[in-house]
């Protein structure tokens, strides 16, 4: 346990390491929801003035600043790799399950992090919910944080080039962020948006991005959005279950070859 | 002039060293408008605005503007490599090299973005070739004033991090804060005024009247905004890479 907490508080004090990114990433999540979602709601007609694009994408933005903030463990893995100071961590006197499970937790713990500052505007936005609904927000982001933590461990491990990673990143990151509810509603009142493009209808229905917009705001404005879904509950912990498993098997396989 | 041309060779030859960087930002032009904006014109009244196409146009500004902003990482990438160091033992002048450079970022910007332009012709339509010849020339002066604007910002740190927040920050707010993404109408007064001040502002409603997309105007300001824009940022760019070359470039 102790090394595990050692391994959590390492990551914990890199993660300063990475104080511009954190900065510029934090400014255009701002600036997305401030300026870029507030002009485009201006312009939004669907609905007649019942549907708020901005409020709709503030939640969505929380759970896509999360994704940006978790996928730096990734980097930092490969950059590990690269630099091989991955030789130096193998020789620690560390199990190699504690050692992925605990960076996956430290990757979800600076996610979360990250992702408060949009959190709290979106309480703001949305009007603050109860205390029990704080906890399963943070209950839900943190979940999905350490899935999508675990994937960024995945690829950067389970990916040998630099290069093939970095394209496997981009081909990702965009489909998660792309094919998902993040920036549209699947569905809003009764009328289909993304529900009416095929292929991209099925793919959003298996995006954890998409399973963790729809619960965040399901619980911060259920009488908007509709009750918390089951195919949402499921599909987050079964993401997070499968992710786990791969990172540990990736992380795993990579150290062996290391 | 001879020297100037071989340094342009130079960077054509390096023309698809970037693989990775070209594959990511043509995947993003083509899943930003056939994926995001056609989904999110489903949100707005089509009589009122075609999103699609009016992102569209934004979008291919956009990618000239990444294009051209690549060269801010190619001048710390060789600067902090060295590379540049090379280059100055070579017999040619520092305004031939800086020169040469330019005009082979400018070119290369082009010539990644001719496909693109297809495929954006495809979505957008055109309603008069001359109009939109007539606005060409202006965005090439534009993709020059942008290779200018990224050889300032890569000239003024060796710092992959820095480099980073800085190009984050503009893009942060300078792409925003334009019609790139959405007209002039539907932003708030404070935003307008910032947005009238903003080159991307102009090249993409030039680009939209050159198209003949429906409300778009050109105007005199707009033309003289990015011919002075261009300018500036091409003549600061070659006097500062040449000062800042001068005397070797150890910090």
């Amino acid at each position: 346990m102790n090394n595990m907490l050692a391994v959590i508080e390492r990551d914990l004090q890199n993660f300063l390491k990475y104080k511009y990114w954190i900065g510029v990433l934090l400014l255009t999540n701002i600036a997305d929801l401030l300026i870029m979602a507030a002009n485009f709601s201006n312009l939004v007609t669907f609905g007649a003035g019942t549907f708020n694009y901005l409020l709709f994408f503030a939640p969505g933005l929380a759970v896509l600043s999360l994704f940006g903030a978790t996928f730096i463990m990734g980097i930092e893995v490969s950059g590990e790799r690269q630099s091989q100071q991955i030789y130096y961590l193998l020789s620690l006197p560390i199990d190699r399950f504690q050692f992925t499970v605990a960076r996956a937790f430290a990757g979800a713990i600076r996610s979360m992090v990250f992702c408060i500052p949009l959190l709290i505007i979106a309480f703001v936005m949305l009007g603050v919910p109860s205390f029990l609904t704080v906890l399963l927000i943070i209950f839900c982001l943190f979940t999905l944080a350490i899935g999508l933590t675990s994937l960024s461990i995945a690829l950067a491990t389970a990916i040998m080039s630099t290069r093939r990673y970095q394209l496997a990143r981009g081909i990702v990151s965009m489909y998660l962020m792309f094919a998902s509810t993040v920036f549209y509603p699947y569905q809003a009142g009764g009328v289909p948006i993304l529900a009416q493009i095929p292929i991209l209808n099925v793919v959003a229905e298996l995006n954890p991005l998409s399973y963790g917009a729809n619960l965040l705001r399901s619980l911060l404005d259920p009488v908007q959005y509709g009750e918390v879904q089951l195919l949402d509950v499921l599909g987050l912990i079964g993401f997070t279950i499968i992710m786990v498993y791969l990172g540990l098997f990736f992380y795993n396989r990579f150290t062996r070859i290391a | 002039m001879g020297n100037i041309l071989n340094i342009v060779e130079r960077d054509l030859r390096r023309l698809w060293n970037y693989k990775l960087f070209i594959f990511t930002e043509t995947l993003t032009f083509l899943v930003q408008i056939f994926i995001y904006a056609y989904i999110l014109s489903f949100l707005i009244d089509p009589a009122e605005l075609n999103y699609t196409q009016f992102y569209a146009a934004g979008v291919m500004i956009l990618t000239l503007w990444s294009f051209g902003m690549w060269a801010a990482w190619e001048i710390v990438d060789e600067r902090s490599e060295g590379i540049i160091d090379y280059h100055l033992t070579l017999p040619v002048s520092r305004a031939e090299y800086v020169i040469g450079r330019m005009i082979g970022g400018g070119i290369r910007t082009l010539i990644y973005s001719v496909p693109l332009i297809f495929i954006f012709l495809f979505v957008t339509g055109l309603e008069s070739i001359w109009n939109l010849l007539s606005v060409f020339g202006l965005l090439i002066l534009f993709a020059f004033g942008v290779t200018g604007m990224g050889i300032i910002i890569g000239s003024s740190t060796m710092e992959h991090s820095k480099l980073n927040f800085i190009l984050g920050l503009i893009d942060a707010f300078i792409i925003r804060l334009s019609t790139v993404y959405y007209p002039e109408s539907a932003m708030q007064y404070w935003m307008k005024f910032v947005s009238r001040i903003n080159p991307l502002t102009h090249a993409a409603d030039a680009l939209r009247w050159g198209l003949g997309l429906p409300n778009s105007s050109i105007t005199l300001y707009a033309i003289l905004f990015l011919v002075v824009f261009s300018i500036i940022f091409i003549g600061v760019a070659i006097r500062l890479l040449a000062k800042r070359m001068e005397g070797g470039l150890a910090t």
